[in-house]
């Protein structure tokens, strides 16, 4: 038996098929022994687990037992905020602003040669490359090489 | 842990982050200095003209790496300052000479001209320490490379 036959046992069960289904797997049960057995364990499983749930009784009355409750909330101390050292509440603007400036810089090039030397950016104007020329970049030996074909010069 | 910070604050790093990255150029921009070099690769030993000196181990292993030439000679080394928005011109042989403009924000053009005649116009914002390297076929199955390198400060 696979477990698609299994899984329609078990919803046959609890009664999640339609009638048409349910009218074919009462007509496969009264044929297949092994499938009758497996769905009277599925009944008693479900049966034993119905009829032996533990009750919890409380010892007081349910309006007391739930204003007991309530009063617990209320008494509790109220959480208060925590306040920070002064050096936190004033850096931490500051830091906030260096790491958004830090990222403004890290996709952008300034009109600074020298941050644009630092920066990850960069570009090849693909201008001329219909004149048969090849750019490629190598990363490991950082270089950018536009191979121009000897006709060109 | 929940942290009260005035808004004032706040206004205040942001006021800070737009004065950063707002702020004229003009007053931050800097020259970038490049290595320009003319470089004839080779499979010969020692080439006929003797003004021509290996070229650096450091860099022949990176266009070893890159290139089929096994030796690589300087026909020529130049430095170069570009300042903002400046257009410089460098001859790096009777027949070669290289042009290289800041373009600010858009990084630096390049162009290259043989005998006169410009043969290959290249926009590049240089990442770091990376090299752009203009290059193509000589006679005898060997190759002329145009070197450009920033210069870190």
């Amino acid at each position: 038996m696979n477990t698609d036959q299994i899984l329609k046992l078990q919803a046959y069960l609890d009664n999640e098929v339609s009638s048409g289904e349910a009218r074919r797997i009462a007509n496969w049960l009264s044929r297949d022994a092994e499938a009758l057995q497996l769905f009277q364990e599925l009944k008693e499983i479900k049966a034993a687990m119905a009829e032996n749930e533990l009750t919890v009784s409380v010892p007081e009355s349910r309006d007391f037992y739930w204003s007991k409750i309530q009063r617990g909330i209320e008494s509790a101390p109220a959480a208060r905020p925590t306040v920070a050292p002064w050096w936190f509440r004033i850096g931490l603007p500051f830091a906030a602003a260096l790491a958004t400036l830090a990222v403004l810089m890290s996709v952008t090039t300034f009109d600074l040669p020298s941050l644009r030397l630092r920066s990850a950016v960069y570009e090849i104007d693909g201008s001329g490359s219909d004149d048969g020329s090849i750019t490629f970049h190598s990363q490991s030996e950082g270089m950018t090489v536009v191979w121009i074909p000897s006709g060109q010069y | 842990m929940r942290v009260k910070l005035s808004v004032s604050r706040w206004i205040l790093a942001a006021v800070l982050v737009a004065f950063l990255v707002l702020s004229p150029s003009d007053t931050v921009a800097a020259e970038t200095k490049f290595q320009a070099r003319l470089v004839w690769g080779t499979d010969e030993m020692k080439p006929e003209n003797p003004n021509l000196k290996e070229i650096d181990a450091k860099t022949k292993e990176k266009l070893k790496a890159v290139f089929k030439w096994k030796n690589y000679f300087e026909v020529e080394t130049q430095t170069v300052v570009v300042g903002p928005n400046e257009l410089k011109k460098v001859k790096m042989s009777s027949k070669c000479e290289i042009e290289i403009q800041e373009l600010g924000k858009d990084g630096f053009e390049v162009k290259l001209f043989g005998e006169g005649k410009l043969t290959k116009k290249v926009k590049q914002v240089f990442p770091t320490g990376d090299c752009l390297v203009l290059a193509g076929d000589d006679k005898n199955s060997n190759a002329w490379l145009v070197m450009l390198c920033p210069l870190q400060k």
